[in-house]
């Protein structure tokens, strides 16, 4: 399968503090690497997770993905055509983002209709004269009814809210739907059916769908493939099934084993992961996860570990994820 | 339950809106047993936190509380007590947001040492009870953090001396609200596993407020389930995961994701919950259970025990609970 979304060796850097006083004084520009060096494939109708505890770079790289941070280094192929900073209506339409909180990212002067009709007239979607009928099947694609294009958002609940999130992102037709935790701020019985719609889109859609989340279970559930990242790198990169089946960083396994699950007889406190990830800014030598790490050796706090893996499927950032030299013995 | 530690009876807040007064919490009774940790969850809006609140008196002005509230605070003496006198009896509360909870102008020593100094330690002796604590929260160099402030500590660290400020006071009872809500799943590891070391340690008890029913099936030895302002359904961990008698919790159970589900379509709830405004007659889960018979709709409220004579407590508000059983045997 030929990948629509290509990402080789992404890295944002966000500087603090002025390049001209730095320069100046004759040293690098401070800043910090949110994203760093992080490459990915993703074929046409595909979905991949994204997981990550929070400062992970799992946000800042969405944004990079959209166009909404710049691109310190590396490259986005969409299509096979390269993705800059600047992009056009027309390759911007293509990936669109659903974000997180859907009260913050409605305009609440405006009504549900005015926000897809003004993103229908801006971009040129339809006919002056079909836009209202485009407005209306967009509302019916994620399942509310017409009669909410006249409503503010303050006036929807969350979980309809969050579904005009996703017509606006859909009015324009998109290739790919980054969704940045996009169930997060959801009840649970209203998260299973914004995420049955997702699956539903993607499949009635072709969408491909890059899920980011914090929750393991709500990424099992729609991803077939899944990245864990740490510290601005992706640590593994596996098929969904055999990286909750069977994680080889230990890092995974650590945040398996702290997700709370019903049905298990989990005692609380016994993932033994101690402490939290490194402020930002942290100088940091070998493997940025050595530090909290149950399997650290001398090794790690030297070298960083790459991402290698048997095949091109498997792929973990970790000395010891793959025991002897011929790996995919399980 | 007479060893009970805190028994609120038929509890109902009442809030005046612009246009209608609506009774968010209608009618709330449950009771902790010393040393037990009771787990409340639901959605948003169905008043699993105003209950909380109103039991520390730390609702918004204008607010109406009712209904009795009985804390013991030692074992042979029972009181009668006003919202507002719990706190300071032995209560203590840890919030949501670690950010926006601790005093951003005090340092996190001073912060813990208020709580300490309010039952009746000199001021250097708080000050070194405050370390004390903060070393028993697990904050690692406790010395050196007391200084600081809250901003310079992580999520994590945060949440941890919010802790340490609740058991300044030396409470015995601990009410959780969403704690680990905030935090990222292995830091809430971590301080799930701090509270159930502090509870064995300190024979705390506690009421944990949360919209995560797998959090509280660690945590908890009996979970209450509320819906629009009402316990629907209240019973030992177990009972109510297992074997759940209303067909609300067991929509809940279904709606989450799990680990094992594979990826098929998730059962979830139709519909929204009532508005506070309008809540509708008889059983409010009637309008969006897939069991709802007519009588539901006229339904009193009252929660059922299943069967009184085997001694289990497990008691729902569901009138035909035979129709989930039928449906999920």
């Amino acid at each position: 399968m030929s990948a629509l979304l290509r990402v080789d060796d992404l890295t944002v850097r966000f500087l603090s503090g002025s390049a001209l006083i730095a320069r100046l004084r004759g040293r690098p520009v401070a800043g910090i690497t949110a994203v760093d060096g992080i490459s990915l494939n993703v074929p046409r109708g595909g979905s991949l997770g994204i997981v990550g505890e929070s400062g992970c770079g799992k946000s800042t790289l969405a944004k990079a993905l959209v166009g909404l941070v710049p691109v310190s280094a590396g490259s986005i192929t969409f299509d096979g055509v390269a993705m800059t900073d600047r992009r056009d209506r027309s390759t911007q339409r293509r990936i669109q983002m659903v974000f997180q909180d859907p009260s913050s990212s409605l305009n609440p002067a405006r009504t549900v209709g005015q926000t897809l009709l003004e993103l229908l007239a801006v971009h040129r979607m339809v006919p002056p004269a079909q836009r209202d009928a485009r407005a209306r099947e967009l509302l019916a694609l994620v399942e509310l009814p017409t009669s909410l294009l006249s409503a503010y958002p303050k006036r929807l609940s969350g979980g309809q809210r969050q579904r005009v999130g996703i017509a606006r992102a859909l009015a324009l037709e998109p290739d790919v739907l980054i969704c940045d935790e996009s169930v997060a701020a959801l009840d649970v019985s209203v998260q299973a059916s914004v995420l049955n719609l997702l699956a539903k889109l993607r499949a009635d859609l072709g969408l491909t769908l890059l899920f980011i989340s914090h929750d393991l279970a709500v990424v099992r559930h729609i991803s077939e493939r899944t990245v864990v990242m740490y510290l601005g790198r992706i640590v593994e990169d596996r098929p969904t099934e055999d990286l909750f089946n069977d994680p080889r960083h230990p890092y995974t396994a650590a945040l398996l084993a702290a997700a709370p699950r019903l049905g298990s007889t989990k005692e609380p406190g016994s993932s033994a992961l101690a402490g939290e990830p490194p402020a930002f800014g942290t100088q940091i030598v070998g493997c940025g996860f050595s530090a909290r790490c149950p399997r650290a050796e001398a090794v790690c706090r030297e070298v960083a570990p790459v991402l290698t893996g048997p095949v091109n499927e498997q792929q973990v950032a970790c000395h010891f994820a793959w025991p002897g030299t011929l790996v995919g013995d399980r | 339950m007479s060893a009970s530690l805190l028994d609120v009876q038929d509890l109902r807040v009442r809030l005046a809106t612009g246009t209608a007064a609506i009774a968010p919490v209608d009618g709330v009774s449950l009771s902790v047993a010393r040393g037990e940790a009771l787990g409340i969850v639901g959605e948003s809006g169905s008043g699993k936190s105003l209950t909380l609140k109103a039991i520390l008196g730390l609702l918004p002005a204008g607010a109406v509380v009712e209904g009795s509230l009985r804390f013991s605070s030692s074992p042979d003496v029972v009181d009668d007590v006003r919202p507002e006198q719990m706190r300071g009896r032995g209560v203590s509360m840890v919030f949501q947001e670690p950010m926006t909870a601790l005093n951003p102008t005090m340092r996190v020593g001073q912060l813990v040492a208020e709580g300490a100094r309010a039952t009746g330690l000199s001021r250097r002796e708080a000050t070194l009870r405050a370390v004390e604590l903060l070393a028993a929260v697990g904050i690692p160099n406790p010395q050196e953090r007391s200084r600081m402030w809250p901003h310079e500590l992580s999520g994590g660290l945060r949440q941890r001396v919010m802790i340490a400020t609740a058991l300044s006071t030396a409470p015995a009872l601990l009410l959780c609200d969403e704690p680990t809500t905030a935090l990222d799943v292995t830091v809430q590891d971590q301080i799930l596993g701090l509270l159930a070391q502090l509870r064995r340690d300190l024979g705390m008890a506690m009421v944990f407020v949360t919209h995560d029913l797998a959090v509280i099936a660690e945590v908890c030895d009996r979970i209450a389930v509320m819906y629009a302002g009402r316990i629907v359904e209240i019973g030992t961990t177990d009972e109510v995961l297992d074997t759940p008698q209303h067909p609300y919790t067991a929509a809940l159970i279904a709606s989450a994701p799990s680990f094992h589900s594979g990826t098929g379509r998730l059962e979830g709830i139709g519909g929204q919950p009532p508005d506070p405004r309008a809540f509708p007659p008889g059983c409010r889960f009637a309008p969006r259970c897939r069991f709802a018979q007519d009588d539901c709709r006229s339904a009193t409220h009252q929660l059922f025990t299943g069967s009184p004579l085997d001694g289990s407590e497990h008691a729902t508000a569901c009138i035909h609970p035979e129709l989930l059983a039928t449906a999920t045997a």
